[in-house]
């Protein structure tokens, strides 16, 4: 009997969707007789014997060598066995730790491993699985292969994600193809057809300070001081300090003041989250200019992220002169990329969150005139972030942190605006 | 309950009773109900019944009670009780020693939720994952004059323990001796696969051959096959072939009574091999007739033609393959001289750590010349079963494999395939 797959074949590439396509291989010639090895503990005399040894029935079987070494002669070894295997063994070569990878310069496989793909290239009747550089860094390109990676997770359990709702998914996970495909997987026990932003706030796993900023900040956003507590209590067990939980709290509390401030100043319920997206971001001269429109702001300051264009466009658009430039020395530059970025708003979603909130929840209370509500809310508003300030600096100052932490909860979920 | 019993009985009736329990299987399990998977359930009337249940092998024990076999029973009951400690325990009391054993129960049973604080749905029958704590079981060892040590375990509500019916209708396949079924395994085990994903490989396969009993292991890269003499079996009435895990059957061997017959039986509708004695009945799990038919038959080895090639000690034999396995362990080209009588082993290594390694040795007689690549862990393994001084080495007309008897020996016999392993190629050359 022979095996209609080729042989011999190299996989690399993302380990999590090289680990599917091995298993869906496992499971498609589960008939045959699979011999796993591993590359960094079996001695290389092992794994050449049990690729030249038939079997008694002279059936074909299939050798997968895997957790593959940084290593030499394993990989001369292992390009001379795939260029010798005789026809009943099919060689699936894995490279499970991930060590094939593209230079972040070059975009082309790294120098100590390229040698050893292109030589498996060439030999005759060979297959290389490449899937792709793992998805962990804030790319475009890894933005959309990502959003198709979960699109795919979901409709293979019959479910629906939209992208805003994958968008919010990798904000809170991240861009490992692993983390998101497992956690998929569990989300899909009991999400519901279609899946909808609140089901994977509720239930995705946050991996990052960032993430678990959504999961916290949108419980503060519905205004329910038990939920607060019970969230809290979740971040605590899972190591979280009181601290950091204070910061989200006082972020909070900032945004909500300047939707305060906007909507006090005339600025319509509907244009705030525009708004909010705006602030913070670089260069502001373009994202608060009221002339250019919202479309054109992200593409124009896109192009004046480095310090030659910025130069060029403050002297050319602002008319400043260009002797009013200097060339910092590289210890000044140095200090100064130590410098956090203005805080933005990280996702529209969150803005909107924000700006419902104090719509909905804060400015809800129907029998204060407009005017008289804009300045309660503003007051409140003003009021709630001196207090999140002061107990930061209590809770830094090591007093009680997680009775200040809880005070903070509580005030930022007061919203009875009778007493401001 | 309460009861007496001689320290050596009691050990003993556990580890036949208990064995299912004190396996790495159960030992190891960490499921919801884990605590009654290692425990063993001991009943006391007129016999003393010690039972233990896992997903692959059940076994029972029963001793009838008399004083002539160090029991007496005070107070019939029934406990359930962790197994390994209670033998654990046994084992370091003094030799002469008699453990009384006794149960005191509880006025109302304590519940163990083994669910704990996970949330389950509603769903789901809760008290299938509730244990009932009935009381404690005292033990206390006691030489002749005095009490020598006191230990106690919790006792679980023996309703929890699945009883195993062993008398269920299965049909008969064989009788085979204790001794001889002992001596079959120790021939065979060590060639089984250790993992098959189709438990396949990793099983002993019985097959009936010409009115013959043979027991067959392979990885497929070498096969053990052990005929069992013809006087050792009777009561042959399935000419089917069994299939069963090695490691299970390794159990087995070790606690059934060799001199008695052991009676073998298969229920194939719930793919269970049921294994008796008239005290012990041990039910293990098997797999389907198809799996069970892909182990390859013993009669494809045992009608291929092999020619003597010679006869060597295992001394010699043995020398020679350590000397090449310090280079390597997976593969040799053994090369047999006609003319000067001359075997020689050559090992060369893919580790470039190790340098060729050549060890030669003169023997009485060569039939033929031969050159073929072996494994060499495959043979040293095999002489380690054979009991005789010399081996004789047989090989087929195309090389293809190797077949090694003990001398004057024909229950047993051993084939390995060659490795047609380019890294030799060169030297096969250079000697032709």
């Amino acid at each position: 009997m022979s095996l209609d797959i080729p042989s011999p074949i190299l996989v690399f590439g993302d380990v999590y969707v090289s680990k599917n396509h091995i298993i869906s291989a496992k499971k498609k010639y589960s008939n045959i007789q699979w011999v796993t090895k591993n590359a960094s503990d079996d001695s290389l005399d092992d794994i050449e014997m049990e690729a030249y040894c038939p079997s008694w029935n002279d059936s074909d079987k299939i050798i997968l060598i895997q957790d593959l070494p940084n290593r030499k002669n394993v990989r001369e070894f292992l390009v001379k066995l795939a260029s010798s295997c005789p026809s009943y063994t099919k060689l699936i070569i894995w490279d499970s730790n991930g060590h094939i990878k593209n230079d972040k310069e070059t975009g082309k496989i790294e120098k100590t491993w390229i040698e050893f793909v292109d030589s498996f290239k060439k030999i005759k009747g060979s297959k290389t699985l490449n899937n792709g550089e793992e998805l962990n860094e804030k790319t475009e390109k890894n933005n959309g292969d990502c959003s198709a990676f979960i699109s795919k997770c979901f409709a293979k359990h019959g479910k629906a994600i939209d992208n805003k709702e994958i968008k919010l998914l990798i904000s809170i996970v991240g861009y490992d193809r692993g983390m998101l495909g497992s956690d998929i997987e569990k989300m899909c026990l009991t999400c519901p057809d279609k899946v909808t932003s609140q089901f994977i706030i509720d239930n995705a796993f946050p991996v990052t300070e960032e993430a678990i900023l959504y999961k916290l900040g949108n419980s503060v956003d519905e205004g329910n001081y038990e939920n607060i507590l019970n969230m809290m209590d979740k971040f605590l067990a899972s190591g979280m300090n009181s601290n950091v939980m204070a910061e989200v709290f006082i972020k909070k509390a900032r945004w909500q003041m300047i939707v305060a401030y906007l909507w006090s100043q005339g600025l319509s319920w509907f244009d705030i989250p525009n708004k909010l997206m705006e602030m913070g971001k670089f260069p502001s001269s373009i994202w608060h200019n009221q002339e250019i429109e919202l479309y054109r702001k992200k593409s124009e300051s896109e192009a004046l992220q480095d310090k030659d264009s910025i130069k060029t466009y403050l002297n050319r658009k602002e008319g400043i002169p260009i002797k009013y430039f200097k060339i910092a020395d590289k210890e000044e530059t140095k200090a100064k990329s130590k410098k956090k970025n203005a805080e933005t708003m990280p996702m529209y979603f969150m803005a909107s969150q924000t700006v419902d909130f104090v719509k909905n929840i804060i400015s809800r209370n129907g029998h204060i005139p407009n005017d008289e509500l804009k300045k309660k809310v503003i007051k409140r508003s003003i009021y709630v972030y001196n207090f999140m300030q002061d107990k930061l600096a209590e809770i830094r100052y090591g007093n009680s942190p997680l009775q200040n932490a809880q005070e903070m909860a509580y005030v930022l979920a007061y919203v009875n605006l009778d007493n401001f | 309950m309460k009861i007496g019993i001689n320290r050596k009985v009691l050990l003993e009736t556990l580890e036949k009773g208990a064995s299912a329990a004190i396996s790495e299987d159960a030992q190891a399990d960490t499921s919801t109900m884990s605590t009654i998977i290692k425990s063993v359930r001991i009943t006391a009337d007129k016999n003393l019944t010690i039972e233990s249940n896992t997903e692959h092998m059940q076994s029972k024990y029963c001793v009838p009670v008399s004083e002539d076999s160090g029991i007496i029973v005070k107070e019939e009951e029934r406990i359930l009780v962790p197994a390994k400690e209670l033998m654990d325990w046994s084992k370091v009391q003094s030799d002469d020693s008699n453990i009384s054993i006794s149960l005191q129960k509880f006025a109302t049973p304590e519940i163990i939720n083994t669910l704990e604080d996970i949330k389950a749905s509603d769903d789901i029958d809760k008290s299938k994952f509730v244990i009932k704590r009935i009381g404690n079981v005292k033990m206390a060892s006691k030489n002749a004059s005095k009490t020598l040590g006191k230990w106690e375990l919790e006792c679980y509500d023996p309703e929890h323990f699945a009883t195993v019916d062993f008398k269920q209708k299965s049909d008969k396949y064989f009788e085979i001796s204790g001794k001889s079924l002992i001596e079959a395994l120790n021939y065979v085990l060590f060639a089984s696969q250790p993992k098959c994903h189709e438990n396949c490989f990793n099983s002993v396969s019985i097959q009936n051959y010409e009115g013959n009993i043979y027991f067959a292991t392979t990885d497929m890269k070498r096969c053990a096959i052990y005929k069992v003499p013809k006087e050792n079996v009777t009561n042959v009435e399935s000419k089917e072939s069994l299939l069963i895990n090695a490691v299970l059957l390794e159990r087995v061997s070790k606690i059934i009574n060799e001199n008695e017959n052991v009676e073998f039986r298969f229920d194939e509708k719930t793919e269970k091999i049921f294994i008796n004695q008239s005290n012990l009945n041990i039910r293990l799990t098997s797999t389907d007739r198809k799996t069970v038919n892909k182990f390859p038959p013993v009669t494809a080895l045992l009608q291929k033609k092999y020619e003597p090639l010679t006869e060597v000690s295992k001394n010699t034999l043995n020398g020679l393959l350590v000397n090449a396995s310090i280079v390597n362990n997976s593969s040799a080209l053994f090369i047999f001289n006609k003319a000067d009588s001359t075997f020689t082993i050559k090992a060369i290594s893919n580790e470039s750590k190790y340098k060729p390694s050549v060890k030669q040795s003169t023997l009485d007689s060569i039939s033929k010349d031969a050159k073929i690549v072996l494994g060499v862990s495959h043979l040293l393994s095999v002489l380690k079963v054979i009991k005789e001084d010399d081996v004789t080495l047989l090989l087929p007309e195309n090389l293809n494999s190797m077949k090694v008897i003990g001398k004057n020996n024909d229950n047993f016999v051993y084939f390995c395939m060659s490795i047609p392993n380019p890294i030799y190629k060169d030297v096969k050359e250079e000697n032709a």
